[in-house]
């Protein structure tokens, strides 16, 4: 038996997001709230935050430590439980799949760069960039195909059989950037893209980011403490101390 | 995405694991089969070494002495007789007289000479001693227990519990028992003695047999020895004395008794050999429980290797598990079936390893042909693997299925 409260909740929830279908955004994040319980005590991050982001545009998220910028990502990426409000990508409702299907869509219409790269260490880089290929049904062989035309062509300058390991920190967010693109997500995370890179590689990852996900027409969030990305992003969100009792930060959205 | 790919992923993150978790397996099924194995071959070889060769059932009228004495005598009581010879496991059935006594034995021997005992015994022992008295179709043997130390020539023992038959009581109806008569079983110590109790007298052969399971001094007499030991006075038990076949079949057996028991209208007390053994019923069921035991020690001990090697694993492979997880890979189905084919696998090959290889051996090295309640092995071992594999798949989807 569902609350008449909860019940009215969703119903707005799903209007919101029928609305959303013919905004064409890819995502539309309704009324979300994000509460961690630790014992009996639960402290609310954030509360009724609203996002939109849409396709070839950059979002870009701000915010102090700790006001809450990796946890909205990870929602956003459907790696942490949806307790209240709704994430749907394309107007349909994700947040409530089962992990499988979560999964499948995660496999799909994302993809991840870390501001640790992230990148398997004990597989290549050719091994890297494959997973997404063939998470999405590509033999080994066509992925492999894919994957090299891509080291080829955009980092040149990297041994596709190469390990992590033996990489710089630019080169191994840029094979970070490959893995995140290679399967032509619709929407690219970024969750502080350039914080372990000197100025150089900063620079250069954050146009290369940009260039390739618009040229496929991606949705990219970024969350990031470096600035510069202002400029660059088409949409600028901000996590600022809320004034609501009991709730630590809300979303603004500055520009 | 493809299984096999899948599968591939798995394999190589956890192959490691995958394969120490195959040892332990191997490890903890090979102990319980062989554990199973040496439970049930030293209840099989008590049953096939000793209990065989003394099987019997008594049946005591649950009534008052007068009634037996009554019934004894009556064609109810023949007839029961004729019922239960004709069954086909039944040896022998004889009316018995059961009474303790307190009987003196002397050793006169031309071993023993110039050896001086302990001045409370006479030369070789004295003892709380049963009388048994059966019929002329039933072996007579002497059991005598708490025996002193024994020290005669080149012989050096310490005799915990000794079986005694012989014509010692220069008894011509007495036979020798089958585990008596069993040298390969027992080797015999002859002793030449006298018996002296109150005012009779006589000298005898002793044949002993050292016998670790016995737990009561019984002489077997004839009925009408101990009547004439007796004087028919002072018998507190009687009944119906039954030797059978085969003790492996006693619960079969002890039906068929019932049965014809029934028949009677009268009240029994039927009791097995084993049943009369306390001793030796509880030395199984301590061997028993401390087999299972060890089975669940090693059980327990096996979870918390795998609890503990889980968490290693994953935490040794916990970032590259969060980024497979992240693109999409949910290895949760691969590694669950991948544990549960290698437990599998250990679990049958420690089942042929214990039987192709630990049996024979067995049976070369101590030429005892042992076996196994595989039924109860195999169950063991199934839920145990059952039991782990579904901690493993709670651990796994705590770490991989958020």
């Amino acid at each position: 038996m569902v609350p008449a409260v909860a019940y009215n909740l969703s119903i707005q929830v799903h209007k919101k997001l029928m609305e959303d279908l013919l905004n064409n955004a890819v995502i539309k994040i309704v009324d979300l709230d994000k509460v961690y319980s630790i014992g009996r005590k639960q402290s609310v991050i954030y509360k009724d935050v609203n996002l939109e982001a849409y396709a070839g545009q950059v979002t870009l998220i701000m915010g102090a430590s700790g006001s809450g910028k990796s946890s909205l990502l990870r929602q956003i990426a459907l790696l942490d439980k949806v307790t209240k409000g709704g994430i749907a990508y394309f107007g349909r409702e994700v947040a409530r799949l089962g992990v499988k299907a979560k999964a499948k869509v995660r496999a799909k219409e994302l993809g991840f760069i870390f501001q640790s790269f992230a990148l398997i260490t004990e597989f290549s880089v050719l091994e890297n960039c494959c997973l997404p290929l063939l998470m999405n049904g590509a033999s080994k062989t066509e992925a492999n195909r894919q994957a090299l035309a891509m080291i080829r062509k955009f980092i040149p300058d990297i041994d596709a059989n190469n390990k992590p390991d033996e990489l710089s920190g630019g080169e191994q967010q840029r094979v970070a950037i490959i893995r995140a693109l290679i399967h032509k997500p619709s929407i690219v995370i970024a969750d502080e893209p350039t914080g372990n890179l000197d100025d150089f590689n900063a620079v250069f990852i954050k146009e290369e980011l940009i260039r390739i996900a618009k040229e496929l027409g991606s949705a990219v969030i970024i969350v990031s403490h470096d600035s510069d990305f202002v400029e660059l992003a088409d949409v600028y969100y901000q996590l600022q101390s809320s004034d609501e009792q009991g709730v630590k930060s809300k979303l603004i959205r500055v520009k | 995405m493809r299984a096999n790919i899948k599968f591939g992923l798995a394999m190589r993150f956890f192959l490691g694991p995958l394969l120490s978790y195959f040892a332990l397996f191997i490890f903890v099924a090979v102990c319980t089969f062989s554990l199973f194995l040496v439970i049930d071959s030293y209840e099989y070889q008590v049953e096939a070494r000793f209990a065989s060769k003394q099987p019997h059932f008594t049946l005591i009228l649950d009534d008052s002495l007068e009634n037996w004495q009554t019934y004894k005598h009556s064609k109810e009581m023949a007839r029961l007789k004729q019922g239960l010879k004709n069954q086909e496991n039944i040896l022998a059935v004889s009316e018995f007289i059961k009474v303790t006594k307190w009987l003196r034995l002397k050793a006169a021997t031309s071993q023993l000479s110039g050896f001086e005992a302990k001045q409370e015994f006479d030369k070789f022992s004295t003892g709380e001693v049963s009388l048994i008295a059966i019929e002329k179709s039933l072996p007579g043997v002497i059991p005598l227990t708490e025996l002193n130390y024994y020290d005669a020539g080149p012989y050096k023992f310490k005799i915990t519990n000794l079986e005694y038959a012989a014509d010692w009581l220069t008894n011509p109806n007495l036979i020798l028992p089958n585990a008596v008569l069993d040298a390969s079983f027992y080797a015999p110590i002859s002793q030449q003695v006298s018996v002296n109790y109150n005012d009779f007298s006589h000298p005898a052969q002793i044949k002993a047999f050292v016998n670790d399971y016995a737990d009561e001094s019984i002489l077997y007499l004839g009925l009408k020895q101990i009547e004439h030991w007796l004087d028919a006075k002072d018998i507190p038990e009687e009944g119906l004395y039954i030797r059978i076949q085969d003790t492996r079949q006693l619960a079969l057996i002890k039906n068929t008794i019932l049965a014809e028991l029934e028949m009677t209208g009268k009240k029994w007390l039927v009791s097995t050999w084993l049943e009369e053994k306390s001793k030796q019923k509880s030395i199984l069921l301590m061997i028993k429980l401390l087999g299972y035991s060890l089975i669940v020690i090693l059980i327990v001990m096996l979870m918390l290797v795998m609890a503990l090697n889980q968490s290693n694993v994953f935490i040794k492979k916990a970032k590259s598990l969060n980024i497979l997880f992240m693109t999409g890979y949910v290895l949760t189905g691969p590694l669950l079936l991948s544990s549960l084919g290698v437990s599998f696998l250990g679990v049958g090959l420690a089942y042929l390893a214990v039987t192709a290889w630990v049996k024979p051996q067995i049976l070369m090295a101590f030429n005892i042909n042992v076996s196994i309640q595989e039924g109860t092995a195999w169950g063991v071992c199934l839920i145990t693997l059952f039991l782990i594999n579904g901690l493993n798949l709670l651990a796994i989807k705590n770490r991989l299925g958020k």
